[in-house]
């Protein structure tokens, strides 16, 4: 049987709340609103949504929003999503909200389009595209992109390294390895590699990638690798069987 | 020009000939070579570039070559580096010494280019370290990889970027653009909830969501309407 | 009358050092006479030894062993007859360089 995704607001204005209780209703979601903590938290409990809409300025006591992020997150944990309302527009007031736990922010007066793209995405739910905004292109001399993949350090050698990453790297591809290990093996705290080979880690769902040390272009790097691994213990009988 | 199968030597002897000897013939080799003439250098030198091999003469100037293995147990506790001894000498003593360190062989002067040869074809494969493999659970060396790819289109709620990196799960991205800084975004959080789908075969579209835009932000993005993606 | 010695082409630059650290080895070997410095005879004659064989001077780190051994039991008359007979042996000496396996 289909059941309707759940969402609690609490939010001192009463316009707004009504407002809120009959675009969900058309949207079919099963909505309640609540003007003061108290009822908020009973319902927190009993009714037990999926989302909630905090407005953050809540009795005009300025953050007092964050309180009650603060506290719901800690208390129902990481997977009922919080979104934060706020007329307020500064990015401090935003990224506070996050840090507190909020999954995402949405200003006031609310745009119904972004609103509900926005629950759906976090609510896990189909999105028409139809429905969708429009996308614009990005234009040629600003859509430059870098971006950091974390990656875990399977095995060090001599030769190269194997890294496990849950994303797929294609064959070839630059990457430039910086964080803790790279300050220790390159001065500069950044080393140049292209992805040598890729292999499925199916039990680890995802991928082992393989760089190699050029012995030319590397050589700085080979001999802080040799300096790492002299202070290595040698594999246990143990460890040899895990493998 | 380095191939993999060069190696770090280092020569410790006091002997100027026998350095400028050996030196000659293992960088006709290929390999790197550094020189000591006392233990003290010699130690200072397998800190800073940690050799795979050390040629140590028994008799030095000043000490016996056997004060650099004393030096040794604390710098190679699990005897990476291997050494061969040199010396003149083929007293038992010397030898029984060598034995009692666990050197991996022992060269007696005057040592000619064959035995020279002879020796590092011996040794070749054993001389690169063990890999390091890291088990399960206890991978805390940390590392990120920076990788490289083009946005292509946005909207105000999020962008595609195409690069040779596929995402299958979600999460929290570190990214950069000059299209954040310009349009005053830097502060969003990004996130991927999409896996990404593939364009060509090596080549990746990926969806990130924007987190945290405030309705200003967003304005600045709805200007960006060059045409229509 | 020169003595022919082949020695490998691969060592072709660090010979004339080598020759050269010979003959100041000479200077101190005689000033050792002068001053009947036995150590440094048996020093000198050591390390010669060592070396010779490996550059190819087979027979002067031959005389240089003796040279070694007879100062480590006092026998200077010997010794100083042995180091003339390498320094005309180096005086003499003509180097060809060749192709070895």
């Amino acid at each position: 049987m289909y059941q309707k995704k759940k969402v609690l607001v609490i939010d001192d204005d009463e316009d707004i709340n009504k407002y809120l209780e009959t675009k969900f209703k058309l949207n079919n979601y099963d909505i309640r609103c609540t003007d003061n903590t108290e009822s908020f938290l009973k319902e927190l409990v009993t009714f037990k949504p999926n989302l909630i809409l905090v407005d953050l300025n809540l009795n005009g006591k300025n953050g007092f929003g964050y309180k009650i992020i603060e506290t719901v997150r800690k208390k129902m944990g990481p997977e009922l999503i919080i979104i934060i309302m706020s007329r307020r527009n500064n990015h401090e007031d935003i990224i506070k909200g996050l840090e507190d736990g909020a999954n995402d922010y949405i200003t006031k007066p609310l745009d119904e389009v972004i609103l509900f793209s926005k629950i759906k995405l976090f609510l896990g739910q189909e999105i028409n595209p139809e429905e969708e905004l429009a996308f614009y292109s990005v234009p040629k001399g600003d859509n430059d992109f870098e971006f950091h993949v974390p990656l875990k350090v399977k095995r060090i050698s001599e030769t190269g390294m194997t890294l496990f990453s849950s994303a797929l790297m294609a064959k070839e591809t630059l990457i430039i390895l910086e964080g803790a290990l790279a300050n220790i093996i390159s001065p500069q705290g950044a080393v140049k590699f292209v992805v040598k080979d890729v292999t499925i880690d199916k039990r680890q769902n995802g991928f082992l990638i393989e760089i190699e040390f050029d012995p030319d272009e590397h050589s700085a790097v080979i001999r802080n690798v040799r300096k790492l691994l002299l202070k290595v213990a040698p594999m246990t009988e143990e460890d040899l069987h895990k493998l | 020009m380095a191939t993999s199968k060069s190696k770090s030597i280092l020569i410790v002897d006091d002997d100027p000939d026998l350095r400028v000897f050996f030196r000659k013939l293992l960088e006709n080799m290929g390999h790197e070579v550094f020189e000591a003439t006392n233990t003290t250098d010699a130690a200072n030198l397998v800190e800073k570039v940690v050799p795979h091999l050390i040629l140590l003469d028994i008799n030095l100037d000043e000490e016996k070559g056997f004060v650099l293995l004393e030096k040794l147990k604390q710098l190679d506790p699990y005897q990476r580096i291997k050494v061969i001894m040199v010396s003149a000498s083929t007293a038992k003593k010397d030898i029984a010494n060598s034995k009692a360190y666990g050197v991996h062989g022992y060269l007696v002067k005057p040592v000619t280019n064959n035995q020279l040869v002879t020796l590092m074809k011996k040794l070749q494969a054993q001389l690169n370290f063990p890999n390091y493999i890291i088990p399960e659970g206890q991978e805390n060396l940390h590392v990120k990889a920076k990788c490289f790819g083009q946005m292509s289109k946005v909207n105000e709620l999020s962008f595609k970027f195409v690069s040779k990196i596929k995402f299958n799960l979600p999460h929290k991205l570190e990214c950069s653009s000059s299209f954040f800084v310009k349009h005053n975004i830097k502060h969003a959080q990004f996130t991927i909830f999409f896996p990404s789908v593939s364009i060509t075969p090596g080549l990746y579209e990926t969806r990130v969501q924007f987190i945290g835009l405030s309705d200003k932000d967003m304005v600045a993005i709805r200007k960006v309407k060059t045409k229509k993606a | 009358m020169a003595i022919k010695i082949e020695i490998d082409v691969d060592l072709q630059d660090i010979v004339p050092g080598f020759l050269e650290n010979r003959s100041k080895d000479l200077v101190e070997l005689h000033r050792a006479v002068d001053e009947s410095d036995l150590k440094t005879i048996e020093k000198i004659g050591h390390k010669v030894a060592g070396s010779s064989g490996g550059y190819g001077f087979d027979e002067l780190g031959k005389m240089a062993k003796e040279l070694e051994l007879k100062a480590m039991d006092g026998k200077f008359e010997e010794c100083v007859e042995l180091i003339n007979k390498i320094e005309t042996h180096l005086k003499n000496v003509e180097v060809v360089f060749v192709e070895m396996e």
